[in-house]
């Protein structure tokens, strides 16, 4: 595919694509495998594994029916993308592979805004707190030495309660 | 049943109405679009407070819509849903004042004459207010005492006069307000304790500040912060002669042949609309809601809106003028020990350039306050900043390097200063004909042109605060300006005036041409002075109170 109808392609509305919506267990895979491609774990630091970003974007998605429909046609998006260029799906694409695929995501719109949001959520996980699934122990506000405001939120207090 | 007063909103408008209303005796309704929240659902969490709506409307029910001058001198519209405005500054009982970081500020007497002071500007609708600083300095020291005001007074050459020192010390100070101290003693500078809406110890029925860090945007769970909610509305409530009515959203102040308000109209949470009367009528819905509220209550003598013969209601919308900077503290060159520490405040201001007489810049003029802050701790908020590079987004190893220096590398340092936002004819209100929020209603259209002066006042405070800390040894010294408002600090748009032609509001705020119609948040406002306006709000509310009470006839008891 040339260059040209890609950016067409990426910057087309997400919307108008129809997908199945189910949150089946292979988008939850390839949305994970896209976390820990952005926020990787180190050996002196947390990556999207440590920081539970899976899970509070579980939380997150659980919570916001618009916002689950954007993130999840995103992935489904962004898998066929990488189908349609390299001939894999995103899980069986290298690390180079992933970047290439991911950087080509972002020269669109809505790619360059799912991103952005695959990242706020990521940045979330890492330092909000713990009460929410990310961020377990503290371990993103220890790493950065990053010090909490008090009261902190009780669980019948968390903010979709309010 | 009828009541006495009928205020809609309970921000920092209505809260000293409802309180001095009810102590006089009065039947008061406070009616709040949204929910009564206490000190026991206030927390240090950044969801909350900062990253989704809970003490503001979701923007997919409630947008507003936003002009801003494009490069062909036209003006591009849209919605602030999916944009990264947002109008509403917190909706609740109190208003945006539960969430204010509370620094306070007096205009001084020449904001009350700025059109014979400093002439005409052209492009600027300046003019005179009809009342002077005198007749509100008895109220302002009313609100350091009804509202909990700490501080410290501090002889300079434009310091305003007033009465005797605040009621509170300075809340407790950061290690490096004494840097700036040293430093501007050595520059002939004179750095003021920052007068704060915050208790620094336990008085007037509320705790004392716990000094956790995390203040602006966030609801106290102490009560120190002097939100109208925890210093006022709770204690006309105790009078057992004040009701608020949380999640009332009103809809329009029904209006009759005499041109006189006759009832309330509003939407309940179930979405039941009623109606219910009162004798006056008191709008303080925070400037932009109040002139939509305003300019839909239509009716047989006001065709184009409530009290807008004048076609004034809306126009003239004020924000705070001002520019900013950004500097940082290195672990490397201060003692991190110290700077590091986290909960006391900076806390200090410059009012030396409050008029500027510097004929190197210009014919002498309104100037405006300098702020020092600690760059707010939301660590979401600071770390979703880092993410945009040069070339696109950062992500992966690159990002966190740039996460670990930003947080562990040494403090930031914010330089806030304030200049008149100059009132104009591109800088309104209309109702939108198009977009309209969940209830039906047209939604506000906000025009934002600012006038060329701002910009010119703004950086040069900013780039004279951003000197104070550079000479302290401050690295990465930035300082700009910038046309974008901040939203959060709004007046305007019901200017009032002597004249009704020329203004929406009386001398007493009360509507030309509606009896019983009073406006009391900061729409009255025909200039906004260089400072942020919520300590003229409130001493102005409880100025016109004592006119309301004195039409009603008097204090009851
Ligand atoms: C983060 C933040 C920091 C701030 N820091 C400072 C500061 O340091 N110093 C300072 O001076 N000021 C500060 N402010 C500004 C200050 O909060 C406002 O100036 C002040 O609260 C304005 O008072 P108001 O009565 O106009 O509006 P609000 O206090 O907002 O009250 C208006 C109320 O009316 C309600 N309402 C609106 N429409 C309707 C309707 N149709 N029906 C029923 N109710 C309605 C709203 O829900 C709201 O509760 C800050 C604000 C914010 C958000
Ligand atoms: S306790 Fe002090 S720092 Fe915390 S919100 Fe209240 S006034 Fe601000």
């Amino acid at each position: 595919m040339n260059r040209r109808n890609f950016l067409i392609l990426t910057s087309s509305t997400m919307a108008a694509i129809s997908m199945p919506l189910a949150s089946s267990p292979l988008h939850w895979e390839t949305l994970a495998a896209v976390q820990t491609h952005l926020f990787p774990s180190d050996v002196d630091s947390p990556g999207a594994k440590e920081i539970n970003a899976t899970g509070y974007l579980h939380f997150v998605l659980t919570n916001d029916p618009l916002e689950r429909e954007f993130i999840e046609k995103g992935i489904i998006y962004l898998d066929k993308i990488g189908k349609y260029t390299a001939g894999k799906p995103f899980l069986d694409l290298s690390h180079k592979e992933r970047e290439q695929l991911l950087r080509r995501f972002e020269m669109g719109t809505n790619g360059k805004r799912w991103i952005r949001k695959m990242l706020q959520y990521i940045l979330e996980a890492l330092l909000t707190d713990p009460i929410y699934g990310g961020n377990p122990k503290e371990i993103g506000w220890k790493w950065l030495e990053h010090q909490a405001g008090f009261p902190r939120p009780p669980i019948n207090k968390r903010y979709h309660l309010l | 049943m009828s009541f006495d007063v009928c205020i809609v909103g309970s921000g920092a408008g209505g809260g000293p109405v409802a309180l001095t209303l009810a102590k006089a005796g009065y039947s008061v309704l406070v009616l709040e679009k949204g929910p009564w929240f206490t000190e026991k659902d206030f927390f240090k969490d950044e969801l909350a407070c900062c990253l989704r709506t809970v003490f503001t409307p979701n923007l997919r029910d409630e947008p507003h819509v936003v002009e801003v001058e494009n490069d062909k001198g036209g003006w591009t519209r849209h919605s602030t849903y999916n944009s990264s405005w947002n109008f509403w500054n917190g909706n609740c009982v109190g208003g945006s004042s539960n969430f204010m970081s509370g620094f306070f500020h007096r205009l001084k007497p020449v904001d009350f004459r700025l059109l014979s002071t400093f002439g005409p500007i052209e492009g600027a609708n300046v003019v005179d207010w009809p009342i002077s600083y005198d007749d509100l300095e008895p109220y302002y020291h009313k609100v350091e005492h009804e509202v909990g005001i700490s501080g410290k007074v501090i002889t300079h050459p434009y310091a305003e006069p007033r009465s005797p020192d605040f009621p509170y010390p300075p809340i407790l100070e950061h290690p490096i307000a004494t840097y700036i101290d040293e430093t501007c003693e050595k520059m002939g500078l004179h750095a003021i304790p920052t007068p704060r809406a915050i208790l620094p110890y336990p008085s007037l029925g509320r705790n004392g500040c716990t000094y956790n860090g995390y203040c602006g945007s966030y609801g106290c769970a102490s009560g120190a912060k002097g939100s109208s909610r925890a210093a006022l509305l709770t204690r006309a409530v105790a009078t057992g002669r004040c009701e608020i009515r949380p999640n009332t959203m009103v809809s329009r102040l029904v209006n009759d042949q005499s041109g006189k308000v006759i009832a309330v109209e509003y939407y309940e949470q179930n979405g039941k609309q009623k109606r219910v009367e009162a004798t006056i009528y008191v709008v303080a819905c925070q400037a932009i809601e109040t002139a939509r509220l305003l300019l839909r209550s239509t009716g047989p003598c006001h065709k184009n809106g409530l009290g807008n013969g004048s076609g004034l209601v809306g126009q003239n919308l004020l924000f705070a003028g001002g520019g900013a900077g950004s500097v940082h503290l290195s672990y490397a060159k201060f003692d991190k020990d110290k700077i590091r520490n986290f909960g006391p405040f900076i806390n200090r201001t410059l009012q030396d350039w409050y008029i500027i007489d510097d004929p190197s810049f210009g014919p002498r003029q309104k100037g405006g306050i300098i702020d020092f802050v600690h760059s707010h701790p939301n660590p979401v908020a600071r770390a979703s900043r880092q993410l945009q590079g040069t070339n696109g987004l950062i992500w992966g190893k690159a990002l966190k390097d740039k996460l670990k220096a930003q947080f562990t590398e040494g403090t930031y340092i914010k330089i806030e200063a304030f200049c008149d936002w100059l009132p104009n004819s591109n800088c309104h209100i209309t109702l939108d004909p198009e977009i309209k929020d969940k209830w039906g209603l047209a939604v506000a259209r906000i025009r934002i042109g600012f006038h060329l002066r701002n910009l010119q006042v703004g950086w040069h405070l900013a780039a004279q605060g951003a000197e104070v800390l550079r000479q302290m040894g401050a690295e990465d010294v930035i300082s700009f300006t910038s046309g974008a408002p901040p939203t959060n600090l709004v007046a305007g748009t019901c200017r009032f005036g002597h004249n009704p032609e020329t203004s929406v509001l009386n001398v007493d705020c009360q509507a030309h041409e509606v009896d019983n119609l009073y406006v009391t948040d900061g729409s009255f406002m025909p200039t906004g002075g260089s400072v942020p306006y919520t300590w003229t709000i409130y001493a102005n509310a409880f100025r016109v109170a004592d006119r309301i009470v004195e039409k009603l006839g008097g204090e009851k008891h």
